[in-house]
């Protein structure tokens, strides 16, 4: 006989708190626009629902389980939508390196470069340089939720950084040339 | 500074990323959907379960909850459809053109796996050696020296079953690893040029270094690296405990590769062998291979357990040096894996060779 828990309507309620906190955070970075984030985050917890019987007893392989839900959900909006969301990104305009020579410049304009540089990689990979920068979550609890190993949470974070460096670098190699931006 | 080389300052490149982060991480600026009643949320579901048509109800449950679109429409079947005949098409005009041509032989991209030695009779269990070799290191005097960074060198390779076919030929890497008590540190990845299938070539230590050398390293600021066991304890017992926390799945398979992943972090002193060695004593099912030569033509003993996950059977080989019971390899050996049939079996599935473990002064390669 099977000592499998129950998959039912208290079972759910119980761990919904807990997976809501990391499905709107994952759904908000990756569709940051207010309305759609919470439609598409309830949308991940009715899928959820729906396919409760495969998801697993054990707590450490539920988050990858629905955070894997999660992103087919943002997938299907993505493919759906694609049209209206490239409408949304700002027009790139020019801003030239702010006036004046010594550091404070340089910082300033190395800063633009980096953002620009940021909002090149995958989604994914922002979305993991997000949670590890400014959630401070450590490599044990990315490998848990991404479902893979601390090793390769690490390389996947150093591949991020490199190509940044690489990014950068490249641009960089005109000095004195004009910053392209996003408005913000 | 020149325009380049201040993106190698890691202090000041890390300072840059942590404030773009910051400034575009959405849940800054964009309010966090706020839970809703559970209820309300799960009547919604059954409501829209309901509401679905017969075909679309087939489609959600062939689909599973992670790999298809939610619903195929028109064009999809339109497309699926054709493709079905295109393949269909080109599969009997392949099949009639090369009706003669015998298929070549499938090449798996794995490294040979290590010649252990098959004794006659049943492998007597590992625990009797074990239990001697850590009795013989224990309170032999600490050689390593009294530095602040542990340095780990090790190469690896690891099977990418995640593709069909699998890859023909074989990328290991090597890694260098530097971290010091308040856990900062640096490490180095860098992928080995491709090799065919069954070979596994261990570059020597001066073409490793020159490769190492040419990578530019990740630091990491202090409180960034996560090292498993970052002071692993001399008594088996507290050991074992320590380790056990980090066996997810509390299973001796696991315990294994729990102590695999805390020898890729640590520079190990005798008597931290000797408890690690007293506790491998103690895994049910682990046997004694006999002698053996590691991918590095280092001299060693392998002990091995062999387990079940789903239905899927693996084979894990640790090799030890027979003098100072320091780990030199490890090896997981595919045994049958029913699911990928155009996987061979047994065949290697990852290794890993200890190359260096010790402590340095500073993060620079020895």
């Amino acid at each position: 006989m099977s000592d499998r828990q129950p998959h039912d309507r208290p079972w759910f309620r119980a761990l919904y708190p807990g997976w809501h906190s990391k499905v709107s955070r994952f759904v908000t970075r990756s569709v940051p626009i207010k309305e759609t984030a919470e439609d598409l985050t309830n949308e991940t917890f009715q899928r959820v629902w729906e396919c409760r019987e495969k998801i697993p007893d054990e707590q450490d392989r539920q988050i990858p389980y629905v955070l894997g839900i999660a992103r087919n959900v943002v997938k299907d909006y993505l493919r759906k939508h694609r049209q209206e969301l490239a409408e949304l990104v700002d027009v790139v305009e020019f801003e030239s390196v702010p006036s004046g020579d010594g550091d404070i410049a340089q910082r300033v304009a190395d800063e633009l470069d980096m953002r620009r540089a940021f909002g090149r990689l995958g989604r994914n990979d922002q979305i993991l340089l997000w949670q590890y920068y400014c959630d401070e979550a450590t490599a044990e609890e990315l490998a848990r939720q991404f479902g893979t190993t601390v090793d390769a949470v690490y390389k996947r974070v150093e591949r991020a950084r490199e190509r940044l460096r690489r990014q950068l670098k490249r641009n960089n190699v005109l000095e004195g040339r004009p910053i392209h931006v996003r408005r913000s | 500074m020149p325009a380049n080389s201040r993106f190698d300052d890691d202090e000041y490149f890390d300072a840059l990323l942590h404030a773009a982060a910051q400034h575009t991480d959405p849940v800054r600026t964009v309010p966090l959907p706020e839970p809703q009643d559970p209820d309300v949320l799960l009547d919604d579901a059954q409501r829209g379960l309901e509401q679905l048509g017969s075909m679309q109800r087939w489609w959600r449950s062939m689909r599973g909850p992670l790999l298809l679109p939610s619903t195929p429409g028109p064009f999809g079947v339109a497309a699926g459809v054709f493709v079905l005949i295109l393949v269909g098409l080109i599969g009997v005009v392949f099949v009639t053109r090369n009706r003669s041509l015998p298929a070549p032989p499938p090449v798996y991209g794995a490294p040979a796996i290590l010649d252990l030695k098959e004794p006659d009779r049943a492998p007597p269990p590992a625990s009797t050696r074990l239990r001697f070799l850590s009795s013989m290191i224990s309170g032999n005097p600490d050689t390593l020296p009294d530095e602040p960074y542990t340095f780990v060198r090790t190469q690896i390779w690891d099977a990418d079953l995640s593709r069909t076919p699998p890859p023909s030929t074989v990328t290991p890497a090597v890694e260098a690893l530097w971290w010091n008590a308040n856990r900062s540190g640096a490490r180095i990845h860098v992928d080995l040029p491709p090799e065919p299938a069954g070979t596994a070539v261990i570059p020597d230590e001066r073409s490793t270094r020159a490769v190492l050398a040419a990578a530019d390293p990740t630091v990491f600021p202090p409180g960034h690296l996560a090292p498993l066991l970052p002071d692993p304890p001399t008594s088996p017992a507290l050991l074992a405990g320590q380790l056990d926390y980090h066996n997810g799945s509390k299973t001796p398979q696991g315990l294994i590769r729990a102590i695999v992943e805390m020898c890729q972090w640590q520079a190990l002193n005798p008597n931290q062998r000797a408890a690690l060695l007293q506790v491998l004593s103690d895994v049910q099912g682990l046997v004694d291979l006999g002698d053996v030569t590691d991918r590095a033509g280092r001299p060693g003993f392998a002990v091995a357990l062999d387990s079940t996950d789903a239905d899927n059977r693996h084979r894990d080989v640790l090799i030890f040096d027979a003098h100072d019971g320091r780990l030199l390899d490890y090896e997981r050996i595919l045994l049958s894996l029913p699911a990928r049939p155009d996987i061979p079996t047994p065949s290697l599935e990852s290794y890993v060779v200890f190359l260096t473990a010790t402590r340095v002064d500073a993060i620079r390669l020895p």
